[in-house]
């Protein structure tokens, strides 16, 4: 039997889905850092970036079957579930002050761990690069809502810019991004 | 059925994969997913790109999830047929010890073996681990501990000057350690370096190729026990791992296990090196 460090990710979302907790945890070591950095960089607080991990996990193993990896890649599957409900929290906090030191730092550094570390570490500086070559007002709306966990509106209002210019310039800015990262051969590895 | 051309919300896809919309719309984005392979093919690529914008930048340890995490996570599992305990601690000394508690008969059978060797198959815990009196623990451990390591694949070029960036930097960083790996004939078999974070990497290795079904997998003894740092691979030129969340370790040693690696160190070390 091929050791389950051997397994793509899909396969170990499967086993997941037949209730392998050692499947589970093998995809927590491959991801977990980098789904409680994510929300831990959105929400600022660790304790909360720990509830989101878990919840994030949990549905993971209650929904396998949500992934579906031919519309993407399990990394981005996690984030993006990370990114949600962190954002759902933030924006039920009623006090807003919090959020808005998150965004004065919206650039801090994000702390992960995770299996594919070297490669995360080439990929980080690939985007790092992306994200400098992005027009000023592009990178700020997308930090802003990525980030600061804002609504576009919310965004338009803080950038003081019609929410039609921060829609685009958020479309425009992820699109340049994607080729410029595709151009860089930004791709994962193969497992 | 089939939306027409005009009823695609393209404005708004970008920003719903970036959850940066209200609740109405993204109901109203969903609704129209659910029949547009199209959109939906658009918002899933906005949110790989999204997913690669949260590993940047500055690249940091220091936010790692604690060790506990992922005990919270297990806890949490309504699992009608636990497998596999991950966070199992063995202890070799104890003659009953028989690895992570086979609670379930799905458990018992070859099948089932996992990404660990059963402790009890191979144990052979003589000479080195024996004089140094150390006790064992999980491969799992490591995960829980945050201590994990990174086999870099040929291939990535990029990644490896990033590597080497990386170490380099640890040997510039005030307070780092170089951990030197000597085989019990004493020949230098690999260099290691440690910050003081906790984050080590491998410096240069000399280390013979294995064939395919080996692994080389490096220990960290802390408190006297011997923790699973990872798993190098059959040939390991580049590698870093962490020691996050626990006390530095007082020695480094690297064992030829088989692939996929094994919860206790089955066999001596080929190398090992106290760390200064």
């Amino acid at each position: 039997m091929q050791p389950l460090s051997a397994l793509s990710d899909g396969q170990l979302v499967v086993a997941v889905g037949r209730y392998r907790q050692d499947a589970l945890a093998e995809v927590y070591r491959r991801h977990g850092a980098a789904v409680y950095a994510l929300a831990g960089r959105v929400l600022g607080d660790p304790a909360e970036a720990e509830d989101v991990t878990q919840e994030v996990f949990l549905r993971l193993w209650d929904q396998p079957d949500r992934f579906d990896p031919d519309r993407g890649n399990l990394r981005s599957y996690l984030l993006a579930q990370s990114h949600s409900r962190a954002v759902d929290l933030i924006r039920s906090r009623s006090a807003r002050s919090r959020r808005e030191q998150q965004d004065a730092r919206s650039t801090a550094t994000a702390g992960y761990d995770l299996e594919r570390e070297v490669w995360d570490l080439a990929l980080a500086e690939q985007v790092t690069r992306a994200v400098a070559g992005l027009p000023d007002d592009e990178r700020q709306a997308i930090q802003l809502a990525y980030f600061g966990g804002h609504t576009y509106r919310e965004v338009a209002d803080l950038l003081r810019q019609p929410e039609g210019t921060v829609k685009s310039r958020i479309r425009l800015g992820l699109r340049r991004m994607r080729h410029v990262l595709a151009d860089a051969g930004a791709r994962e590895p193969e497992r | 059925m089939t939306p027409s051309v005009s009823s695609h919300p393209d404005d708004l896809l970008a920003v719903y994969a970036l959850d940066a919309v209200d609740p109405a719309e993204a109901e109203a984005v969903e609704r129209h997913l659910r029949d547009c392979p199209r959109c939906q093919a658009e918002v899933d690529g906005y949110r790989d790109t999204a997913a690669a914008l949260g590993m940047v930048p500055g690249v940091t340890l220091d936010d790692a999830p604690p060790p506990s995490l992922w005990d919270r996570i297990a806890a949490g599992l309504a699992d009608p047929t636990p497998i596999v305990p991950p966070p199992a601690v063995l202890d070799p000394l104890g003659p009953a010890s028989t690895g992570p508690a086979p609670t379930s008969p799905a458990s018992a059978g070859p099948a089932s073996a996992g990404p660990v060797s059963p402790a009890s198959v191979r144990r052979r815990r003589v000479g080195w681990w024996a004089t140094a009196a150390v006790a064992v623990a999980a491969t799992v451990v490591a995960v829980v501990l945050g201590v994990n390591l990174t086999r870099a694949n040929d291939q990535l070029n990029r990644a490896h000057e990033a590597l080497s960036a990386g170490a380099e930097a640890a040997l510039r960083q005030p307070g780092h350690l170089v951990v030197y790996l000597d085989s019990p004939a004493d020949t230098r078999l690999a260099e290691l370096v440690l910050t003081p974070g906790g984050r080590g990497y491998l410096l240069s290795s000399s280390m013979p190729r294995l064939a395919g079904h080996e692994t080389y997998q490096l220990w960290g003894i802390i408190d006297g026990r011997a923790i699973s740092l990872g798993l190098m691979g059959a040939d390991p030129r580049y590698a870093t791992f962490t020691v996050a969340g626990s006390t530095t370790p007082s020695a480094l040693a690297v064992t030829v296990e088989p692939a996929g690696g094994v919860i206790t160190p089955t066999e001596n070390p080929i190398a090992s090196g106290h760390v200064a």
